[in-house]
């Protein structure tokens, strides 16, 4: 039975964690005191479950986590090589000779 | 932030980057070449932004993990770019290999990605929205359409 709440539109909204804190608060006011509307929120906690089921969470293996890390490490000697003293250290270098 | 610390901060997300460049590329190695070209992007686009950085040493757990959630959006823009282009490119059987998840890489490569980091990373849409460079009523709109195209199944299944 489709029963037609105030705040029914705003539960997907409330779900994507979109609405204002204060709206926030008086959905769940709203929820903690009509049980009808707080079961169709559950059931549609219940979907985003089921989605987050059927979204791959790929996991790596330790060998691939650690072949990463050393590109990561890689990278970051060669992309950050020419690092600069900076400014502020230049200056004082500059002061202090 | 010195050199060190860079190699840690991106270390420690490496498993989030992997994660999320798997919802693009369902490929072992695709994905983590998707990883190393974003981080390089990153690291060559923000070179100073980065060094400049807070310095990791002087930081607690907290604040260490909101520089790491920062960081992780930042390399996520670019994962975006280069990752949207290369999914579309994708065969059709590289998408079709992975099973267990046919329906979720049936979809096109901008929804996977909204959704994804939507409901496993936890994204509010407006740092989905700077993440992909997306307007905000568009996130909207992919989340909306994503779900409804998954939920397909659910309603089939005897769920709500």
């Amino acid at each position: 039975m489709e029963i037609n709440h105030p705040y029914q539109k705003k539960m997907t909204a409330y779900l994507d964690g979109t609405l204002s804190s204060a709206e926030k608060n008086e959905f769940e006011a709203y929820a903690a005191m009509n049980s009808d509307f707080s079961e169709v929120l559950n059931k549609k906690k219940e979907e985003f479950e089921f989605l987050k089921s059927i979204i791959p969470e790929a996991e790596m293996s330790e060998e691939s986590m650690n072949s990463l890390k050393s590109e990561i490490k890689f990278s970051v000697d060669q992309l950050l090589s020419d690092e600069k003293p900076r400014m502020l250290e230049r200056v004082k270098s500059f002061f202090t000779r | 932030m010195n050199k060190k610390e860079v190699v840690t901060l991106l270390s420690s997300m490496s498993d989030k980057l992997y994660q999320a460049a798997y919802y693009l590329l369902p490929d072992d190695l695709q994905a983590e070449q998707l990883v190393i070209d974003s981080i390089n992007a990153y690291l060559f686009k923000e070179k100073k932004f980065l060094l400049a950085g807070v310095d990791l040493s002087l930081t607690n757990q907290q604040s260490f993990q909101l520089t790491r959630k920062h960081h992780l959006r930042m390399v996520l823009r670019y994962m975006t770019d280069i990752g949207l282009k290369r999914a579309s490119q994708l065969p059709q059987s590289v998408l079709t290999s992975n099973a267990d998840y046919l329906k979720f890489y049936g979809l096109e490569p901008k929804v996977r990605f909204v959704l994804g980091l939507r409901l496993h990373f936890n994204f509010s849409v407006e740092e989905i929205e700077n993440i992909t460079k997306l307007p905000k009523y568009e996130v909207i709109e992919k989340l909306h359409n994503g779900r409804f195209l998954l939920l397909n199944d659910f309603h089939l299944e005897g769920g709500v």
